[in-house]
C-alpha cells in the first residue's frame, strides 16, 4: 500500500432514481474501516440521464448509478406494464453510461419489490414482475461483462438475498418517501462500492507464501506421516484444508504467485504435494520455496529477491503465532495472516481478507504464474555464461515499441499501477486517465513488449511523453521487474524517442526522476542517455538536454520488431 | 407513563440522531429551531424513537410529528393503549 495513493480521496458520485442519502454515512464509515479516504456526491432525485449528459469527466473516480425498478420508466405496477419498455430505459443509459470517462463505473441489479414474490408456493409468479426483474438483471450482467474494463457490478439482488429481503428492504419508506432500502442493506452496498473503489487505489498483493503442517494441511508430515496427515475432500477438518488449498489454486488463476516457506524436511513435502491423493496444490503450482530450518524472515527476504518483488507485495500465511510475530518484526511491510483459531474460517482467509480484490483480470495475470516459471529456466541457463552481454545474447530478446490499443489499456494501466521499482516518477494512472492522455494533442504513450527465446513477456513497459512548443516532456518511463538486468529500456527508449521525433517538432527532450523508497535502481538512468540535470526541487530531479545531445542506442543484441501505429 | 416523563427520553434519542447535546434542545425544538433535523434524518428519528419506545408509528403520524413535545405526547398516547 503505497502512501501517495492513500492520501488522494476517491471521488465518488452517485446518480439514482431513489431515496439513498443514507447511503453516505455508511460510504465514511465502511470507508473509515478499509482506511479509503473518500468524497461523496449524490445526484439529483430522478435525473440519471440528465446527470450523465451533463458528467463532468475530470471530476470523479467512481461514478455509481443506483436504479430501483419500482419507480423507474414510469414505474412497473401498471397492469399494461411492459418489460420492453424497462429494457428501452435501460438501454438508453447503458449508451449514455459507454460515453462515461469515469474510472469506474458501477451499476447495480435489481432487488424485487412490492408483492411479486408473494404466493410462489406453486411456482406461481402472478404478476410475472418476478420473472421480469430476473430477465433485466440478465440484461445488466450481460452489459457488465461487456465491459470489463470500465464497468462493474454492485449486485444488489445477492446482496438482498444474503440479508433476506424483509432485513434489505424497508416497505414503509419505499412507499412513503421512495426509499427502498433499510439501513442494512444500505450498508451492504457500501462495502462493496468501496471495495471496488480501493482496487483503484491499492494494488493488490502479488506473492503468497504458505506455512506447511496446519496450514495447508490438518497435523505435521514430519510426525504423522503423509497418510496421517488431514486434508480429506469432505470429512472434517481435512475438508478445510482442501478447501483453502482450492482457493489458493483460485488466487493462482488470478496471478497471484504461491510459494512455500516451512521448516520440514524438504522430501517430506514433495511427498504430499506429489503423491497425496487429495492434495490439489502440486509442486508445478509453486513459483518458488525455502523449505528448510532456517529463520522464516531470511527465507521470505530471499525470496522477494529471487522474484524481483518488492516485500509489500507479499502476504505471509502461518498457524504459528510466533513465526507470525517474526516475520512481522523483521518484515514490517509483510502483511501477515495467521491461520484462524477457528478451522473453519481457514477457506475465507484470503478471500476476506481483501487484499487480493481486483477490478478486473487480465489475460497477463492469467499467465503470470508461468511467466516466472520460464524465467526460472532463464536464471538457470543465465549461471552458465561467463558474461552477462554473452548470456544476453543468447536470448535472442526482441522488442516491439508501439501505442498500445484500446484493447491493451487495462494491461497499460495496470503496468502503471503495479511497477514500483523502475519506475521513473511514480506518476500512476487510471484507464480513462491514461485513455485521455492518449488522446491529447501532443500526447504520445509507447508500450514495450518483449519476447525471448524462452516465450513471450507481454506488455512490460509504458513511457508517456507529451510535446508542446518543440519541448518533449517524459512525463513517466516505466518497465516490469521481470525484463530489468538486461539493457532493454536503452533500446525502448532510443526507439520511442526515435519515433516521437519522427512524429513532432522536437528541440529539447525534458525527464524527472522522482524518488521513492523503492525505485533508487533508476537514479542514475537519464544521464546515461544523455540528459543533464537541471532543475531540481523537493519532488525530484529534473533533465534537460537539445535532441542533437542525446544517446540513443540499442544494444546490439536486441532486435526491434516493426512498430506501425495504427492510425 | 406521562409525556412529561417521556420527553427526556425522546431528547437522548434526537440529540443522537441529529449529532447534537442534548442541552441544545430547546422543550419545544422543532426543524424550524434544530437545522439538522431534514427530511432524511426524519425518517432516521422515527426508526430510532421505534426501537426506543418499542412501537410502530402510523403513516399519517410520521410527518405530523415534528416536535419535542408533539413526538412526546404521540408516544404516551401509544403506550397507554
Amino acid at each position: 500500500m503505497s502512501t501517495d495513493s492513500q492520501a488522494k480521496p476517491v471521488r465518488i458520485r452517485i446518480l439514482r432514481n431513489f431515496t439513498v442519502e443514507h447511503i453516505e454515512p455508511e460510504l465514511k464509515s465502511v470507508g473509515a474501516d478499509l482506511g479509503v479516504s473518500l468524497s461523496v456526491e449524490i445526484g439529483g432525485f430522478d435525473t440519471i440521464q440528465q446527470d450523465l449528459l451533463r458528467e463532468d469527466p475530470a471530476a470523479v473516480d467512481v461514478l455509481v448509478v443506483l436504479i430501483h425498478l419500482d419507480h423507474f420508466c414510469g414505474g412497473m405496477w401498471t397492469p399494461d406494464w411492459e418489460l420492453a419498455t424497462a429494457r428501452k430505459g435501460l438501454l438508453e443509459i447503458f449508451g449514455l453510461l459507454e460515453q462515461q470517462t469515469a474510472s469506474r463505473i458501477i451499476i447495480n441489479s435489481f432487488v424485487v419489490s412490492g408483492v411479486a414474490w408473494l404466493p410462489q408456493f406453486g411456482s406461481a409468479d402472478y404478476s410475472g414482475r418476478a420473472q421480469a426483474v430476473r430477465e433485466l438483471n440478465v440484461m445488466v450482467r450481460e452489459f457488465v461483462a461487456e465491459h470489463p474494463q470500465s464497468i462493474s457490478l454492485l449486485d444488489c439482488e445477492a446482496l438482498a438475498s444474503r440479508l433476506g429481503a424483509d432485513a434489505a428492504l424497508d416497505l414503509r419508506y419505499g412507499f412513503m418517501m421512495k426509499a427502498p432500502f433499510r439501513q442494512m442493506m444500505l450498508r451492504a452496498m457500501a462495502t462493496d462500492i468501496l471495495r471496488l473503489a480501493a482496487c483503484l487505489r491499492r494494488p493488490p498483493k502479488k506473492v503468497v507464501v504458505l506455512d506447511c503442517d496446519n496450514t495447508l494441511w490438518g497435523g505435521v508430515v514430519g510426525e504423522d506421516g503423509m497418510d496421517g496427515i488431514q486434508l480429506h475432500p469432505f470429512e472434517f477438518p481435512g475438508v478445510v484444508y482442501h478447501r483453502f488449498q482450492f482457493t489458493l489454486l483460485m488466487l493462482r488463476e488470478q496471478g497471484v504467485l504461491l510459494c512455500l516457506c516451512s521448516k520440514n524436511n524438504e522430501a517430506n513435502v514433495w511427498e504430499v504435494l506429489d503423491d497425496h491423493p487429495h492434495a490439489l496444490l502440486r509442486r508445478n503450482h509453486l513459483t518458488g520455496w525455502r523449505i528448510n530450518w532456517t529463520d522464516k524472515a531470511t527465507n521470505i527476504a530471499e525470496l522477494a529477491k529471487d522474484l524481483n518483488l518488492g516485500l509489500s507485495s507479499f502476504v505471509f500465511v502461518d498457524d504459528d503465532p510466533r513465526e507470525c510475530s517474526r516475520v512481522q518484526e523483521s518484515l514490517p511491510e509483510v502483511t501477515v495472516l495467521q491461520v484462524p483459531e477457528h478451522k473453519y474460517r481457514l477457506p475465507d482467509l484470503l478471500p476476506q481478507s481483501r487484499l487480493f480484490d481486483s477490478l478486473g483480470i487480465t489475460e497477463d495475470d492469467r499467465q503470470r504464474a508461468q511467466r516466472y516459471a520460464d524465467d526460472r529456466q532463464r536464471a538457470e541457463a543465465r549461471s552458465s555464461f561467463p558474461s552477462v552481454d554473452e548470456y544476453l545474447e543468447t536470448l535472442r530478446i526482441e522488442i516491439t515499441v508501439r501505442p498500445p490499443r484500446l484493447d491493451e489499456m487495462p494491461r497499460a494501466t495496470q503496468l502503471s499501477q503495479r511497477t514500483n521499482q523502475f519506475n521513473l516518477t511514480t506518476r500512476r494512472y487510471t484507464e480513462a486517465e491514461l485513455a485521455a492522455f492518449s488522446k491529447a494533442a501532443g500526447s504520445e504513450v509507447y508500450g514495450l513488449w518483449v519476447t525471448d527465446k524462452f516465450g513471450s513477456l507481454g506488455m512490460v513497459g509504458l513511457m508517456t511523453v507529451h510535446v508542446k512548443d518543440g519541448l518533449a516532456d517524459i512525463e513517466n518511463l516505466l518497465m516490469s521487474c521481470r525484463v530489468i538486468g538486461r539493457k532493454i529500456e536503452a533500446a525502448f527508449v532510443s526507439h520511442g524517442l526515435t519515433d516521437l521525433f519522427g512524429r513532432h517538432q522536437v528541440k529539447r527532450v525534458r525527464a524527472a526522476y522522482v524518488p521513492t523508497p523503492k525505485n533508487d535502481i533508476v537514479a542514475d538512468l537519464w544521464p546515461r542517455f544523455g540528459l543533464e540535470p537541471k532543475g531540481g526541487s523537493t519532488a525530484g530531479q529534473g533533465f534537460e538536454s537539445e535532441c542533437g545531445a542525446l544517446r540513443l542506442e540499442t544494444p546490439r543484441f536486441i532486435s526491434v520488431a516493426s512498430s506501425e501505429h495504427d492510425e | 407513563m406521562t409525556s412529561d416523563s417521556i420527553a427526556p427520553r425522546v431528547k437522548s434519542v434526537m440529540a443522537q440522531t441529529f449529532g447534537v447535546a442534548a442541552e441544545d434542545l430547546a422543550v419545544d425544538a422543532s426543524p424550524q429551531t434544530v437545522a439538522e433535523w431534514d427530511s432524511l434524518r426524519h425518517m432516521n428519528l422515527v426508526l430510532a424513537l421505534e426501537g426506543e419506545f418499542q412501537i410502530e408509528f402510523a403513516e399519517d403520524e410520521i410527518p405530523e410529528i415534528l416536535s419535542l413535545p408533539k413526538i412526546a405526547e404521540t408516544i404516551a398516547g401509544r403506550l397507554a393503549n
